[in-house]
Order: structure tokens, then C-alpha cells, then sequence
């Protein structure tokens, strides 16, 4: 067996860290989707009535549609009757400060890394803890409201702030916009939802974690970031799950709004379950994020590690709607076993001299596959725009696929497109040329692999930097290193 | 389809049926059915969706007002190439034996194939109206003199639907070139649904050039076909100059080790031209190499598209695969919609692909103007430049030079 087998061999046998789940006393739906239940999730968060009017158009549009198949993954068929919508740790409720939090719930967080009081002294990061549907938690209020920043649960939100939900929910990712985004809206349960007022620079990062703790539940959240004029924000979201045999769906919607000359930078650690070496269990992950620079001079910025899920279906986009706006899209995407994942961007130029930049790094292992699915659209009103796509992937074994489809629309004859895509191994002489410098083979490839991720890794604010190298050398721990 | 589309087709049909050889006939019949349950593809098609061709088809041409040409004004050797060669004439998508000049030394004949299956609507008409198939097979250890093949519509009478389609079997170790030619006349509309396959054995070589510049009432589908076995060389040189619509499809299964193909292409478009250029190469054995580059310059209301699919199945280890798609768009009305497309199922390969879209490079054309050159001259030099790397894989000289003076037409007027 020469080196590369071997280590291919060890790769899989890496199993799940955060497989593990904690019996809280859930607060369920009963299994199935219908109007009752759509009502049912309505009257648990005591919402009003034009919001659940809203659940109730989503869900009869949703109704009608059909699921998509253009993706380049394969699972089987999905029964949307089989899930629980709704699903709640029982012991959540209002709560005024983390004394109150149920302890197993703490307990959780530690598993995770993220003990809620230790975040609040050392890092400084506000967070806002979402388990199953339900934010649980959220830290340093007090501290963002000085200064007129809102960031807290989204079922909060929709009682205290109805005015803004109002006006933006739905206008980035309209409810019909597509399959899952109108599932979504017809039955999401909790979420973030975080308002930067006008010339303000948040001045901590702001942070949510999601995990799927019930069985057979599907997460649904609605993350809405609304950045006024002259503000900044830089948003963290990560996700975990625990091990099970069964999928679990998680269809999520993130809408992100920046007026005149705001800045929001949304990063991602993506880690949910991947389903055993077999392939058997897993998240299937079909996300719709959008944002919208709808302002001149605006700028988002996604930036995606991709880790986990057995399926996952997401494409952080940017309507460049301003002048002179920007959007970015940085993302690393590995899959190793049985992973399958469709995942890219779309930078839609509206505005004169708009600029985005895609840069795309997949790592595939395994017998996993791996797509980058792009879409640059420049329209004609959108002039002297300029647009830089880059994808690379690297292949770690020869069962594995990586794949692209970038599509490339241009109407006007003022703006510069570029596009390029490279497909390669780890080439021995990589390796031995480090194994001669006193690396072993397991350092030398994560060196290699680091390296090669290090241009979407620069763009992670530094707490999640260090997360996710880590996670990136778990994922392909014994792969080729 | 439209019932009255299926009419009209259906009526053609019959009217021609008398003169379709019987044993034909069933398997004629087979394919109008597909293609009648099948509709035109359009926006909703993945593979047309740029390319709306239903739509394209129902506003420009009218299969009832189709016409069976009696006689031709058009003298078919003016148009013949000097040169020592086979001349093969296709009229309104018809093989004429008669009027082609062929050196003996090659077998040339037509032919009715009755075990196709359909691809697609394309396809199936193709097999519904192609009056006979015309078959090229070289011998093995043979290089023939070229092929020269013309295509002449003559749409004077009415409206023009041509299906040609030509079978080309190059044996082991032989050496082909082709050239195919368009020349029509006529005011109607015609509609050309072309069907080329070609068979390369081991160690063969094929070269086939194409130069489109057809009349803007013109609309094409072509369907090219390539299989290839070990050791073997396919190129492909495409020149789109003008018409209406033109696609091609261009598809390459390499099936043996050690195969190579080439893909070259250029379109210089104005007015409402469409050009729309869709290949696919399939590596599906070790060691092989694909080649592809296609340039495009836009102007006025055209419209370009292009699709390079590369496959690269698990065996096909070794392989190196290389696509570029590099376009200058002069007019905020022409448009560009590129998909260059990678599927990898292999590890140890090298492959990648780049697309540009983009316009003169003022600094290229300040420093010839600050030379003395005027600002069209300058323009035309850069974009001269940009076109002609496209032709250096023409084996014609005279070809080049033709192509050469088409573009030096265009560009500089």
C-alpha cells in the first residue's frame, strides 16, 4: 500500500467530536407539517397576526412548489411529514440573566467550547446560543443597547421591535423566493435578528450558535441583520450537531441589509454532522443566505468554512444594488466519506462601478463530492463594473469529485470579469520536500492544506480563526496528514 | 410543440414520404413520433437556456411555407477551393453525388442508418428528414487528399429546413482534413439542423474547420459527434462570422488512452447575431489531454454564449484538461453568457479553465496611438491581434488567409 493509501485509510476512521446529545426537557410540535402547525409555532411565540399571515402565504406557496433537483447532490427523497417542526427546550422561557440558563444547558455550551460566562469576560463576543429552534441566550445586552444596537432572539425582536422586523423581513429573501427559503418562512422557529443604528461601529463581534439537539426535528432560523447608514458590523455563526442515524434538515434563512456606506461582514464555522463513515445519518444543510447592498458605497463580505453536513445546498449572495458597492464571498468548503455539497455565490451587479470578489477553496476526500456553483451577473445599468472569481480544488484520493459551474452573464460593454478555476493533488514532492525539512507526513499535509485555505482563513475574524484551522485538521485528520 | 407545428412537420413528412427508400421508412416514422412529442428547447432548458430556440424558431420560421426546391440558379463549382481535393455538394441539406468531385481513392457513399437511438428533438428530426446519409470511410494506413464540403441553401422558392448528416470513419493510422463551407442564397428563412459524427480509430488524425458566415436569416443547430480510440488526434476549428442563430454542439468521447482533442474557436459578431457554442469533452481513459480555446469579439446587439463542459471519469487518471473562454465586448448592447464547466472525478489531473470578459486595453491603445497610429487603426491592430491566435491551428494556408481577410473585413471595415 504506498503512503497515500495508507493515510487514506487512517482519514476515515476520524469520527464526530460534537456528537453527543443532552436530554433537555423538550417542548415539541407534533410530528407533520400543516396550517395547524404553522398556526401552532405562531402561537407559541405569542406573535402577532400579520406575521402569522405571513407564515400562512409562505406555507400555501410552499405547498405548491416542488423541491428543486438542478443541484449536484443526490439524497433520498425528503418527508416533510415525518419532521417536527418545533422543538424547545422546555426550561428556555424569558430569561434575565445566565444564573437562570438550566445547568445542563451550560453544560452544553461547555462541550462546545463556547461557555457562555467564560465568552462574556475573555473575548468579549456577544452571543446569542440557538438549540433546536430556540435562542436560549444572549450575552452583553446591556452593553450593545448603549450604544442603540439591537441584537437579540428573533421572536424578541418580532414583540419589542415590530416596526423594523416588519420592514425588512422578507425584503432580501422575499418568502417565495425559493423551496426551502419559503419553508422557512412559513415555520421558522427563532433566530437572530441585530440592528446597527446609524454612523455606529459595533464594537464586538456578535455571535450566534446553532445546534440540533431533538431528534427528527428540523431547524429552521431566520437570521436578519439590518446595518444603517456609515455602520459596522461583523457577524459570527456556528453550528453544531449531535450524532444521529436519522437526517436531520436544517433550512435556514439569513437576510443581511446594509444601507448608504455600511460594512457587514458575516463569517461562518459550518459543523454540523456529517453522517457516519458510512454515510448513514447527518445533517442535510439547504440554506438560503442573501444580502443586499442597498446603499452606494456598501460592502458585505461572506466568508464560509464549510466542515460538516452530509448535504449541503448554500449560496451566500450579494445584490450589488448601491454604487460603488462591494460583496465578497470567501469560502472553504471540505467534504470527506459520503459528504456531498453544492455550495458557491451569487454577485448580482445592479449598481455603476460595483466590485465582488469569489474566492473558493474546496478540499474533497474520501468518496465525498464537492461543487462550486457560481453565478456573476453583471446587467446592463451596472458599468465600469469589475468582478474576480477564483476556484481551486484540491483532491485527496481518487474517489472523490470536485466540480464547478460558474455561470457568467455580462451585458454592458465597460466591465471586467475574470474567472479562474484550478483542480489538483497534493503533489508527493510537496510532501517530501517537507518530510526532508523534519515534518512528518500528518504535519506536512496540514501544513499544505492550511496553506492552500489560507486566503479565505485571513478573512475570519482571529477567534475564529483558530477554530476553524483547527477544525480543517480535524476534518482531514490521517487524510494525506 | 404548438399543434400547428406538429401539423406543419407532419405534413412535410408526408409529402415526402414517397421518395424516402421504404426500408427507411419505420425507422423515419420512429423518430417524427419523438421528435413531435418533444418539444423546440427554451429558457426552461438548462442547456438552451440562453438560447431560446422555440422562441427563435416560432417568430423567424414557419415549417409550413417549407418548399422542395425544383431547380437552382446557383453554379456550384465558382465556389469550389483550387485546390487538389474531394469537393463534396450538399444542396438544401441533400448529398449530390452528381455534382461533387471526388478522387477515387476514397469511399464516399450514402447510406440510410437504421439503429439510431434520439438524442433529442434535433436529433430526431435530423433521422426524420435527412434524405440519406452520406458516409466518408479512409482505409487504414491512408492520407487522403481533403475534404472540401459545401453547403449550399437556396431559399429563393421558400422556406429552407436542410438536415445534412455525414458518418466519417477515419481507420487506424490514416490522416484526415476537412473544411466545411456555407454559401446560401434566397431572401426566406432556413433552417439548417446539421448531424456530423465521427468515428477516430487508434493512432487516426481528424481535423475538421468550419467557417460560418451565413445570412442573417439563417439559423443553424449543428451537432457534432466525436468518438475517439487510443492514440488518436481530433481538432476542431469554428469560425462564426454571422447569421441569425447559429449553436453548436460539440462532443468528444475520448475512449481510448493517450487521446487528444483540440477545440478551437472564434466569433466576431454584429447586428443581431447569436452565436452560442456548447462542447463537451469526456475523458474517460488515462493519459489523455483536451485543449480548448475560444475567443469572441462582440458588437452592436449580439449575443455570445458558451458552455465547456470537461469530464474527467475515475480511470481517466493523468489526464490534463485546459479551457479558456477570453471575450471583448465593444457595445453595451451585445451581451456574454459563459459557463465554463469542470467535473472531476479523478485525482491525480491537471486541469483548469479561465473566461475573461472585458474590453481594449486603453494602455495597448494609447501607446499605439502615441506612436502615430490612428485611433480605428490602433483599435483594429489590438483586436486583430486578440483574434488571430484562434488560427493557428488551421492546416490550410489559404484558409487562413481567407479567415484572415474576413476579419481584417470586419474590423477595419
Amino acid at each position: 500500500m504506498s503512503t497515500d493509501d495508507q493515510i487514506l485509510e487512517e482519514f476515515t476512521s476520524k469520527e464526530y467530536e460534537h456528537g453527543w446529545s443532552v436530554d433537555f426537557e423538550a417542548d415539541e410540535a407534533p410530528m407533520g407539517l400543516n396550517e395547524d402547525i404553522v398556526k401552532f409555532i405562531s402561537h407559541k411565540k405569542n406573535e402577532p397576526e400579520w406575521l402569522l399571515n405571513w407564515r400562512l402565504k409562505s406555507f400555501r406557496h410552499w405547498s405548491q412548489l416542488e423541491e428543486p433537483k438542478w443541484s449536484n447532490v443526490h439524497y433520498p427523497k425528503i418527508d416533510y411529514q415525518a419532521l417536527k417542526y418545533y422543538s424547545a427546550p422546555k426550561k428556555g422561557g424569558k430569561i434575565k440573566s445566565l444564573d437562570e440558563l438550566d445547568p445542563e444547558m451550560i453544560k452544553t455550551f461547555e462541550r462546545l467550547g463556547i461557555s457562555l460566562n467564560e465568552q462574556k469576560r475573555l473575548s468579549g463576543i456577544a452571543v446569542d446560543a440557538v438549540i433546536d429552534s430556540v435562542s436560549v441566550a444572549t450575552t452583553f445586552k446591556e452593553t450593545l443597547s448603549e450604544l442603540g444596537i439591537i441584537f437579540c432572539s428573533f421572536s424578541e425582536a418580532v414583540l419589542e421591535h415590530p416596526e423594523l422586523i416588519k420592514k425588512y423581513l422578507g425584503s432580501v429573501v422575499p418568502a417565495a423566493d425559493n423551496y426551502y427559503a419559503a419553508l422557512n418562512s412559513a415555520v421558522f422557529s427563532d433566530g437572530s435578528f441585530c440592528y446597527i443604528p446609524k454612523g455606529v461601529r459595533c464594537p464586538m463581534e456578535l455571535s450566534t450558535y446553532f445546534r440540533i439537539n431533538a431528534a427528527n426535528t428540523g431547524q429552521f432560523e431566520r437570521t436578519l441583520i439590518v446595518a444603517e447608514d456609515d455602520s459596522y458590523v461583523s457577524y459570527l455563526e456556528g453550528c453544531t450537531a449531535p450524532m444521529r442515524d436519522e437526517n436531520q434538515l436544517h433550512a435556514a434563512v439569513v437576510e443581511i441589509y446594509a444601507a448608504k456606506n455600511a460594512e457587514v461582514k458575516y463569517s461562518t464555522v459550518q459543523n454540523w454532522y456529517p453522517g457516519n463513515k458510512e454515510g448513514v445519518g447527518g445533517i442535510y444543510n439547504f440554506v438560503t443566505k442573501r444580502g443586499i447592498c442597498a446603499g452606494d458605497h456598501a460592502k458585505i463580505s461572506w466568508t464560509q468554512v464549510e466542515t460538516g453536513s452530509a448535504v449541503t445546498w448554500k449560496y451566500p449572495s450579494c445584490i450589488l444594488k448601491g454604487d460603488y458597492s462591494v460583496g465578497e464571498f470567501y469560502s472553504v468548503a471540505v467534504t470527506n466519506n459520503y459528504q456531498q455539497a453544492d455550495t458557491g455565490t451569487k454577485m448580482i451587479h445592479l449598481g455603476k462601478h460595483t466590485k465582488s470578489r469569489i474566492v473558493s477553496k474546496g478540499i474533497s476526500a474520501g468518496k465525498s463530492q464537492n461543487s462550486y456553483r457560481g453565478h456573476v451577473n453583471i446587467s446592463k445599468r451596472a458599468t465600469h463594473s469589475r468582478n474576480f472569481s477564483q476556484c481551486d480544488s484540491l483532491l485527496m484520493g481518487n474517489q472523490c469529485g470536485a466540480h464547478t459551474f460558474p455561470y457568467i452573464d455580462v451585458e454592458n460593454s465597460s466591465s471586467q470579469i475574470e474567472h479562474e478555476a484550478t483542480t489538483s493533488k497534493i503533489g508527493e514532492d510537496q510532501i517530501f520536500y517537507c518530510k526532508q525539512r523534519g515534518l512528518d507526513e500528518e504535519s506536512s499535509v496540514a501544513l499544505i492544506v492550511n496553506g492552500f485555505a489560507k486566503e479565505v482563513m485571513n478573512n475570519l475574524p482571529m477567534e475564529f480563526a483558530v477554530e476553524a484551522q483547527k477544525l480543517l485538521a480535524l476534518t482531514l485528520e490521517g487524510s494525506v496528514g | 410543440m404548438d399543434i400547428s407545428v406538429i401539423n406543419s412537420i407532419q405534413d412535410q413528412f408526408n409529402k415526402n414520404e414517397a421518395t424516402y427508400l421504404s426500408s427507411s421508412l419505420s425507422h423515419r416514422k420512429s423518430a417524427l413520433d419523438f421528435a413531435l412529442l418533444h418539444d423546440f428547447p427554451g429558457r426552461k432548458d438548462e442547456e438552451y437556456k440562453y438560447t431560446p430556440i422555440n422562441r427563435i424558431l416560432k417568430k423567424n420560421f414557419d415549417f409550413e411555407k417549407i418548399v422542395t426546391l425544383k431547380t437552382t440558379a446557383l453554379h456550384f463549382e465558382d465556389h469550389f477551393y483550387k485546390l487538389k481535393g474531394n469537393h463534396l455538394v450538399f444542396l438544401n441539406g441533400n448529398y449530390l453525388p452528381a455534382r461533387s468531385e471526388l478522387l477515387n481513392d476514397v469511399c464516399c457513399q450514402s447510406a440510410t442508418d437504421s439503429d439510431q437511438s434520439f438524442k433529442d428533438v434535433f436529433d430526431a428530426l435530423n433521422v426524420a428528414f435527412c434524405e440519406d446519409t452520406l458516409k466518408i470511410e479512409v482505409s487504414e494506413n491512408y492520407r487522403p487528399q481533403p475534404f472540401f464540403i459545401y453547403y449550399f441553401y437556396d431559399s429563393e422558392q421558400g422556406q429552407v429546413f436542410g438536415n445534412p448528416n455525414i458518418q466519417i470513419t477515419a481507420h487506424s493510422n490514416t490522416h484526415i482534413q476537412i473544411l466545411e463551407k456555407t454559401i446560401s442564397t434566397g431572401i426566406h428563412p432556413v433552417f439548417i439542423n446539421k448531424k456530423v459524427s465521427v468515428d477516430v480509430k487508434a493512432n487516426a488524425e481528424v481535423n475538421i474547420t468550419k467557417i460560418q458566415n451565413y445570412k442573417k436569416h439563417v439559423f443553424q443547430v449543428y451537432n457534432l459527434e466525436v468518438n475517439q480510440d487510443t492514440q488518436s488526434k481530433f481538432n476542431s476549428n469554428v469560425y462564426s462570422f454571422a447569421g441569425g442563430l447559429i449553436r453548436n454542439n460539440l462532443s468528444i468521447n475520448q475512449l481510448g488512452e493517450h487521446c487528444e482533442s483540440h477545440m478551437h474557436g472564434l466569433y466576431l459578431i454584429t447586428g443581431h447575431t447569436h452565436v452560442d457554442n456548447h462542447t463537451a469533452v469526456n475523458h474517460t481513459q488515462p493519459h489523455s489531454y483536451s485543449n480548448e480555446l475560444y475567443k469572441g469579439i462582440l458588437d452592436e446587439n449580439s449575443r455570445a454564449v458558451f458552455n465547456g463542459k470537461i469530464f474527467v471519469r475515475p480511470e481517466a487518471q493523468k489526464t490534463n484538461a485546459f479551457q479558456s473562454n477570453q471575450n471583448i465586448n465593444l457595445s453595451d448592447e451585445a451581451s456574454i453568457y459563459t459557463k465554463p464547466q469542470l467535473e472531476i472525478w479523478a485525482d491525480d489531473v491537471k486541469c483548469s479553465h479561465g473566461c475573461t470578459v472585458g474590453q481594449m486595453d486603453e494602455e495597448a491603445l494609447f501607446y499605439l496611438r502615441a506612436r502615430g497610429i490612428g485611433k480605428n487603426q490602433a483599435k483594429a491592430l489590438i483586436l486583430i491581434a486578440f483574434a488571430k491566435q484562434s488560427l493557428e491551428y488551421i492546416p490550410f494556408e489559404f484558409v487562413k488567409e481567407e479567415i484572415d481577410t474576413l476579419i481584417r473585413k470586419r474590423l477595419i471595415g
